[in-house]
């Protein structure tokens, strides 16, 4: 048994000490999805949400998937409904502060070119989400697909469209 | 020249078009000065998007979730793990005089529904638990159990996203359920020769889990 | 100039209606090769789907939300995706090939299909589902809406939470159920019937086939079988605080106290199993 599966089955019982040990292996990871999916100002949130959830759920975990797979699909769990009650709340509050239209972030400059990450927060919605799952964290399109609840077909074609956006700001 | 076959790019670059468009595309990039230019842009940003590193966040968040980890459910946690994995457990949620009498009988409904009629994915995943371990009914007590406080989180999950009044309409209803399943219990205890009673009481908690599997489902793809 | 190849060579449609978007129209017409599929995605707003002859998918959406669309082949996907501060109700109309797949979505908001012949995967959250046709599966459901589901052949499934289920001319197996409100079926041909609600009534009307299996449960609420005159069947009825009624006249096989009691009709091939808790069993005879 691993240091990190033992510390799984110590935290499953009940040992915050050893979900600690966990949190500081795996929170580099989870923070990364959480900036790509949601942005850095509620980054650190999520992360915290995650390794929340995941403890109150660790006795679910049944250990037939390493523990990083698992905790990987609650934190993308964790993002895209998070994302999806951001929307709805923008919906139903019809927030007066937000600006009308998206502005398509253009680099001020292409000699320094814009950071990649930066780049991603610009992406809409479901593009954003298939980009980051699929050319980061290398989800396949039908598990996108089942993720996302879309067709795989669309699953590609938002990928293809994050990618050429993400183009024009990285290369223009 | 051909149309550009830029919207195939990105297929092409991961490899999923078929032979006789990866040949199309190909023969166009042979000619096409802009379509190699938007090919190599594009596996750029590939490149990149796979080179990303991760890194700590730049603040201690582990102090936040220590101060949250006693929102862990109300059970104490130990138990809950090992009553998951052991047949050594005890039976929530059930009123004793109705827990005995279910040993009995509600077996046998039990497997009946879920394995020859219903099929598998119809029931509790009853089969999946070496029947040597423990009794059918126990397990199956037991998965309910675990479905009920499963969905009960989910829903807790959903809440913040979902119209309160939905969650108001799911939660009446789910009671509705439930005093369906008192009514039972009571009758049973009145009345414990009433055999088919068990099965009404398998029935309304079967119910109760395929409306949880339902509303979950519908929820899960609406919203 | 490199630019401008490229929007024209690409397959991704964005539409955004302009600022001034009280109530911006979308009118779009996609083509789509054969075995389409077209999935809708709403979060506030009704969906109406009819068909035609022709191979492409109009979309015409009416309110403020940007309408993102997806095409690639014969799947074509619709979005709509809410902007803060413009309202909130965005419906759409689709006409789309006959045979298409269909997912539909919305969380508030009315699904109606009509006359497709395809898949169908259609739920609202909290708005009526109403569907004529559908063909192989077939799933339809609301939680706070009632559904109508008629014309539809294959394996069906059928529910709601807070309201009623009605089949109607719907052939194969059948999933019908919800918590508050009636499940009715009539002319349905099935041999597998799974049918339930609890606070609610449960009525059938259809053959009933010799190798059929048909359940009927309620809690609250009464059951409603028509027997069809050459039935061959044997019905395990249970009630505990209601009655036995029957419009012809009913042999009773076997018949214990507070258990459940049997009728047989004919050779008694078929099984059907009533229950309800504290409604009443109706036997009655068509005259089929």
């Amino acid at each position: 048994m691993t240091g990190s599966t033992k510390d799984v089955w110590l935290a499953a019982d009940g040992d915050a000490r050893a979900f600690e040990r966990l949190y500081h292996d795996h929170v580099p990871r989870v923070h990364g999805l959480a900036r790509r999916m949601v942005g850095p100002e509620e980054a650190d949130e999520l992360t915290q949400d995650v390794f929340v959830l995941a403890w109150k759920k660790l006795d679910t975990f049944r250990g037939d998937a390493a523990f990083s797979t698992w905790l990987h699909r609650v934190a993308v769990n964790v993002m895209l409904g998070y994302r999806k009650t951001k929307s709805r709340e923008r919906e139903r509050y019809a927030a007066t502060d937000e600006p009308v239209e998206r502005v398509q972030v253009r680099p001020a400059s292409t000699e320094i070119g814009v950071d990649m990450e930066t780049a991603i927060e610009t992406l809409p919605g479901k593009a954003r989400e298939v980009f980051v799952l699929h050319d980061i964290e290398g989800y396949k399109h039908d598990e996108i697909a089942d993720l996302l609840h879309i067709a795989v077909g669309t699953s590609k074609s938002q990928l293809h469209r994050a990618r050429m956006l993400l183009r024009e700001q990285l290369t223009a | 020249m051909s149309e550009h076959p830029t919207e195939r790019l990105s297929a092409y670059i991961d490899g999923e078009l078929t032979a006789d468009e990866r040949t199309s595309v190909e023969q166009h990039l042979e000619t096409c000065a802009d379509c190699q230019g938007v090919l190599a842009d594009l596996r750029g940003i590939v490149v990149r998007a796979r080179s990303l590193e991760d890194r700590p966040p730049e603040s201690d968040l582990w102090t936040g979730i220590e101060a949250r980890l006693d929102e862990r459910p109300e059970v104490v946690p130990l138990e809950t793990h090992r009553a998951r994995r052991r047949p050594s457990f005890t039976m929530p949620q059930m009123a004793a005089a109705a827990v005995a009498l279910i040993v009995l009988s509600v077996s046998a409904t039990w497997w009946a529904r879920s394995g020859a009629e219903r099929g598998t994915d119809g029931g509790p995943p009853v089969a999946a638990v070496p029947p040597d371990t423990a009794t059918p009914t126990q397990l199956a007590s037991l998965d309910y159990d675990t479905a009920v406080a499963d969905f009960e989180e989910l829903l807790t999950m959903y809440s913040d996203r979902l119209d309160p009044q939905t969650v108001a309409t799911v939660e009446a209803n789910l009671m509705v359920i439930d005093e369906a399943i008192d009514e039972i219990v009571e009758a049973l205890e009145a009345d414990p020769e009433r055999s088919q009673l068990y099965d009404s009481l398998t029935s309304a908690r079967q119910r109760k889990l395929d409306v949880m599997r339902q509303t979950t489902s519908i929820i899960r793809t609406s919203i | 100039m490199r630019y401008l190849t490229i929007a024209i060579g690409c397959a991704l449609i964005i539409l955004s209606p302009a600022t001034a978007r009280p109530q911006a129209a979308v009118d779009t017409l996609l083509s789509v090769g054969a075995n389409a599929t077209v999935e809708v995605d709403n979060m506030v707003g009704d969906i109406t789907i009819s068909t035609w002859d022709r191979s492409a998918v109009r979309v015409q959406a009416t309110g403020p939300a940007d309408v993102h669309f997806d095409r690639e082949e014969s799947e074509v996907s619709v979005e709509a995706e809410m902007v803060p501060g413009h309202g909130r109700e965005t419906d759409f109309t689709l006409t789309i090939p006959k045979d298409a797949d269909i997912h539909v979505h919305t969380v508030e908001g009315r699904i109606s299909i009509e006359g497709t012949t395809g898949r169908i995967d259609a739920h609202s959250v909290k708005g009526l589902v109403r569907v004529n046709g559908g063909r192989n599966a077939v799933e339809v459901g609301s939680v706070e809406g009632g559904v109508e589901l008629s014309g539809a052949r294959g394996r069906i499934e059928a529910h709601s939470v807070n309201e009623f289920v009605a089949l109607t001319d719907v052939i194969g197996d059948i999933e019908a159920t919800t918590v508050n409100g009636p499940v009715t079926l009539e002319r349905c041909d099935t041999r597998s019937l799974e049918a339930s609600s609890v606070n609610g009534a449960i009525v059938f009307q259809g053959p009933i086939h010799s190798d059929g299996w048909y359940s009927m449960e309620t809690h609250n609420g009464t059951i409603e079988l028509t027997i069809p005159q050459d039935a061959s069947a044997t019905i395990s009825a249970f009630t505990y605080n209601g009655d036995f009624e029957a419009d012809f006249p009913v042999t009773v096989t076997e018949a214990e106290p507070g258990k459940t009691t049997t009728f047989r009709f004919g050779s008694g091939d078929a099984r059907i199993e009533l229950e309800t808790f504290n409604g009443s069993i109706v036997l009655k005879r068509s005259n089929q």
